[in-house]
């Protein structure tokens, strides 16, 4: 017995429970499955149409898949229609059953009924796979012609669909496209349209021949515009609105980028900018087309400043929709126009106010994007007092854009500071991570800076010491580094300043149980340092640092000991724990080039490489007790963003060893590693491998340029804890474990170490350091496997040692140079017999656009007999672009890899 | 380009999922209910837009990071459009508009039990609303007589089947 859909929907109605509805829909489909069994093709129609209704309700519904097909295949239009509909809802353009429909659909695409072929038309184009379109594009071609305006439309949305997922059928549409547009019925001219702009975004080099198009577009425009009443298009008054819009998004794409062109469209734009009235949604919709057209094509300034008035004339004005429009289309005319921009300020800022998120987030977008040096000033204040009314997720965005502009336009360094307390102390709790390496960079310039800095933090902190706890942490850096410019300039202006006061604070804060592990942590760095800057207080320090031995997080623990046990060598205490020195900017940018410039020669150039490091090596030697200090600077930055990070970018820093646990316990194991892979070193010696690294989610780019840099040409094993606790930068230091550290940073000391020091930690490069007895470099190979749409596929290998037989560890990094990510990544690899692959997964499934980030994957070959081999491999990635599915296999051969 | 078409009613329950792009089964309703507790926070008087992209969701992120939702709320439903920044804002707006008229047109005076009851209709109706994500056609009217060419030519079909049947049996 089968019951009818109505019947059905109203028994789910009928029933409370979710149970109950659970309940009522297996009973059903089970009836369903028993009906497809006995090829009951009476109640098919029927139960596909329940199926749709159990699929809405969320049920699985995959065994109706194969029915559909059926039911497609079937000669009566009642059952086509119902089949067509299961089909583009039951099914999407992955399902394997979909090709079978592809001979169907070409049946019925041929059909002399009408309405047949529309079924068909419409199901390729909502759910048409990549085979079924490449198959079916003659005939989609071939329908563009047909009699039918209401089939040329379909026709033309399934030609769209078709290059979208098969591009290199552009070419068959690109001469059918022109017919399209010069169709009577205003439907196909919008299909038409929007298959163009999808031409052109597909092969941009069309656009030339399509320019010719413009005083035609114009025309029809025209037409649109003066056009009286027309009962046949109107939409509330207005001739065809969507016609108007999509010419209107057509001429913006033609008119870019060429002046004869977008002459050519300057008088109508400006007719349909001032001629509709602004009353209604239709005639604000063709408004803001045009305007956006204007902004977008080389228009004259004064065009501009009229479109840019109007746009402010609604951000003013009652109208929600509108507001958001305007800064939506302000933003993008933001780089072009932002002098005719500035004068419409105030009622940006206003919009800051507004009551809808969804327009406060565009004015905060806005302004960020008109700020500049002169009024950075006003417009962060504006910002700061928007914070204390925003709600919790905007107050994140204030923040982050506050810090941003702290740092990218700063009228005078006292500001800089000024702001970065003002926004600690109101939005501290809202604050992204970096905020002290902001601080670190603010203040390293010059002393004066240090010590108004940590005189006002201070000041503050004595003032009211239950401030949030990124406010603690800051202040605590800042009072522990300059600590004795501190003391030492408030005697100069008088206001001198009791040395014990300041421990006292650290005391009282640190054993405050109202503070978190991390702001604990910082005060026993402030108090370690002070030490070493403030006479005299040792013992009271070592007395507060005791109980800590002991404490329960095994970071704090760790650091105490360590602290404590420095105390027995008062100069490599004072050696670690040393000022960071003070940053400059050129030196930076020199060695971000430098480093680039390496990465893209690494495997020919060696040698010239090794000269740029030793340059810098003795730079840096100069610098050593500086670097140093910034080394543990680095470390508080570690530990920082550790809390957020996640496990896999901490893999990524490792380079991946998969011997070593990325935990505090096997600290152990990993030191037993680094010794088998460098045995040609020392026990003591492996503690004066450095590489302090921070993981700045925003710089990863250059961190991770530099680590390739430290690895192909060091051959320094890099290694990060993934407990974070700063073991890894502390290793050159003595300060990352307990045993042995004083022998280690004694023999350290006795090479020469060189401390390369990239820059401002936290500020993205991160530092490299370097050891200083560089005389035996391993050459770590690396070669770009892949470089194609885009996609850039780098590989870096690496020797290891499995069971004292060679085994080579591959780092593979995805980059992407288009502006659309890639998603679904999936690489894999195959290698030969004698040879096995084990696979990592990768750091994230989605490349990022425009180099903007990367994704590794790091797998390990090894081999199951000892005989020297060639690495060669198949390699296989596909991914997602655009929603296209792209699948790409190629075999790697010739990979500077003998092992 | 349009990749999600959805009716919610004020009570959060779903009345209309359709999506143009691939979307695993499991995903949807949470998806639909993370946008409906966006939406239905917001006060008539606000715009008609939210930014996607600060809404955390895998699906969401997969399809671009310019998603924007296009809503407009009637009497007991929400009607939603998930959109990314090809597409006008004010001309989707337009578009639900477009839509609703049709459902009313076709089920005179539209009201939630209509979608729930003849959820294979509005399907129908928003087919000819929008294809794969595109706009197909803009006026009520035309969709309706679309609709109504077709539902005529199953009748015509289904009656000619039922003569052939008939014949059959006076054969035998």
């Amino acid at each position: 017995m089968s019951i009818k859909l109505h019947d059905l929907i109203t028994k789910v109605r009928e029933s409370s429970t979710t149970s109950g509805i659970r309940e009522i829909i297996s009973e059903e489909c089970v009836q369903i499955r028993n009906a497809f069994r006995k090829e009951d093709t009476k109640n098919r129609p029927r139960n596909i149409s329940k199926l749709i209704y159990i699929d809405f309700l969320g049920f699985p519904t995959d065994f109706g898949q194969l029915e559909c097909l059926k039911l497609i295949a079937h000669p009566s239009y009642v059952c086509k229609r119902i089949g067509y509909l299961g089909l583009s809802v039951l099914l999407t353009e992955n399902e394997e059953v979909l090709f079978m429909s592809t001979n169907i659909i070409r049946t019925d695409l041929a059909s002399e009924n009408k309405f047949i072929v529309a079924l068909a038309l419409s199901s390729l184009g909502n759910i048409g796979s990549v085979e079924m379109l490449r198959d079916l594009a003659p005939e989609v071609e071939k329908l563009l012609k047909s009699q039918t305006a209401y089939i040329r439309k379909k026709a033309a949305l399934a030609a769209i669909r078709t290059i979208r997922f098969v591009p290199e059928t552009v070419d068959r549409y690109v001469g059918r496209v022109k017919s399209l547009l010069s169709d009577k019925n205003h439907g196909v001219v919008v299909g038409g349209l929007q298959l163009l702009i999808e031409i052109l975004k597909i092969e941009p080099k069309t656009i030339s021949e399509f320019r010719k198009l413009v005083p035609g577009l114009l025309r029809m425009l025209k037409s649109l515009v003066d056009a009286g009443y027309a009962p046949e298009y109107d939409f509330e008054g207005v001739t065809d609105p969507f016609l108007q819009v999509f010419i209107l998004r057509l001429l913006r794409i033609l008119g870019k980028d060429s002046k004869k062109y977008s002459n050519q469209m300057i008088d109508l734009l400006t007719q349909v900018g001032t001629s509709s009235g602004l009353n209604k949604n239709v005639e604000n919709c063709i408004l803001y087309e045009s305007v956006s057209t204007i902004l977008t094509i080389e228009s004259p300034n004064r065009l501009r400043v009229t479109a840019i008035n109007t746009l402010s004339k609604f951000l003013s004005g009652k109208d929600n929709n509108m507001k958001y429009i305007a800064l939506n289309t302000l933003l993008k005319g933001v780089n072009k126009d932002s002098k005719s921009l500035k004068r419409h300020r105030k009622v940006i800022v206003k919009c800051l106010r507004d009551k809808d998120i969804s327009i406060r987030r565009r004015a905060l977008d806005l302004v960020f994007g008109i700020m500049n040096k002169k009024n950075v000033k006003e417009l962060t204040q504006e910002l700061l007092d928007c914070l204390p009314k925003a709600e919790h997720d905007f107050r994140f965005d204030i923040t982050a854009k506050v810090c941003t502009a702290i740092e990218k336009f700063s009228p005078d360094d006292q500001w800089q500071i000024d702001t970065l307390v003002q926004v600690l102390t109101i939005g501290g709790q809202y604050i992204r991570d970096d905020v002290i390496a902001i601080m670190t960079h603010v203040t390293g310039r010059n002393q004066e800076l240090q010590y108004y800095a940590s005189k006002k933090l201070y000041n503050s902190l004595l003032d009211d010491r239950y401030r949030n706890q990124k406010f603690i942490q800051v202040a605590a850096w800042v009072i522990g580094e300059f600590g004795d410019i501190l003391l030492k300039k408030s005697i100069e202006e008088n206001e001198s300043i009791d040395p014990s006061q300041i421990i006292d604070l650290c005391q009282i804060i640190i054993t405050s149980s109202r503070n978190e592990d991390l702001t604990k942590y910082f005060i026993l760095n402030t108090l370690i340092k002070l030490s070493t800057r403030i006479e005299g207080f040792n013992e009271t320090i070592k007395e507060i640092i005791k109980p800590f031995m002991k404490h329960v997080n095994i970071e704090i623990q760790q650091r105490a000991c360590e602290y404590f046990r420095l105390f027995e060598d008062k100069e490599l205490l004072v050696f670690s724990f040393d000022r960071i020195p003070v940053k400059d900017d050129n030196m930076e940018a020199q060695e971000i080039e430098t480093v680039q410039e390496t990465t893209n020669e690494n495997s020919t150039k060696n040698t010239k490489v090794q000269e740029n490091i030793n340059q810098q090596l003795s730079h840096n030697d100069n610098q050593k007790s500086q670097g140093t200090g910034m080394k543990i600077m680095g470390g508080n930055n570690v530990i920082t963003q550790n809390k957020t990070q996640q496990p896999s970018s901490i893999e990524n820093l490792l380079q991946l060893d998969f011997n070593s646990n990325n935990n505090n316990q096997n600290v152990n194991k990993q030191t037993t590693n680094i010794q088998n892979t460098q045995s040609n070193q020392s026990t003591e010696d492996f503690l004066s491998d450095i590489f302090g690294t921070n993981n700045n989610p925003n710089s990863n780019n250059t961190q991770n340029v530099q680590n390739t840099k430290i690895q192909n040409v060091m051959g320094i094993l890099g290694t990060e804890n993934g407990m974070g606790t700063g073991t890894g930068m502390g290793r050159g230091t003595g300060m990352g474990r307990g045993t042995g550290m004083g022998t280690g940073m004694g023999m350290g000391r006795g090479m020469g170490m060189g401390t390369g020091m990239g820059t401002g930690m936290g500020r993205g490069t991160g530092m490299g350091t370097g050891r200083g007895n560089v005389n035996t470099p391993k050459k770590n190979p690396s070669a770009i496997i892949y470089n194609q749409d885009g996609l850039k596929i780098q590989m870096n290998f690496k020797l290891v040692s499995v069971n004292g037989i060679p085994a080579a560890m591959v780092q593979t990094i995805f980059t992407n140079s288009t502006p659309t990510p890639m998603t679904n990544l999936i690489f894999q690899v195959a290698v030969p017999k004698h040879l096995q692959v084990q696979m990592a997964p990768p750091s994230s499934k989605i490349i990022p656009g425009n180099n903007t980030g990367k994704v590794t994957q790091t797998f390990r070959v090894i081999k199951k007999q000892n005989i020297k081999t060639k690495l060669t491999m198949m390699t296989r990635i596909q991914y997602k672009f655009n929603g296209m599915p792209v699948s790409k296999q190629q075999e790697v051969k010739n990979l500077p890899l003998i092992f | 380009m349009i990749f999600s078409v959805l009716i919610v009613n004020n009570r959060g329950k779903p009345r209309l999922v359709k999506f143009y792009v691939p979307i695993d089964e499991e995903k949807r309703l949470p998806l639909v209910g993370a946008i409906y507790d966006v939406v239905s926070q917001r006060s008539d008087k606000m715009c008609n837009f939210f930014d996607g992209n600060h809404l955390e969701n895998e699906e969401l992120k997969k399809w671009g990071s310019d998603i924007k939702f296009v809503y407009r709320h009637f009497a007991t439903l929400y009607f939603i459009f998930v959109v990314d920044g090809t597409e006008s804002e004010l001309g989707m707006i337009d578009l639900i508009q477009i839509f609703v008229e049709s459902l009313d047109l076709h089920f005179e005076n539209v009201c939630e039990l209509d979608l729930i009851f003849h959820l294979d209709k509005v399907h129908q109706i928003l087919d000819q609303v929008i294809s794969g994500g595109l706009i197909l056609e803009t006026d009520p009217q035309m969709i309706m007589n679309r609709i109504k060419e077709q539902d005529d030519f199953s009748k015509q079909t289904k009656k000619e089947s039922k003569k052939k049947k008939k014949k059959k049996g006076r054969r035998k």
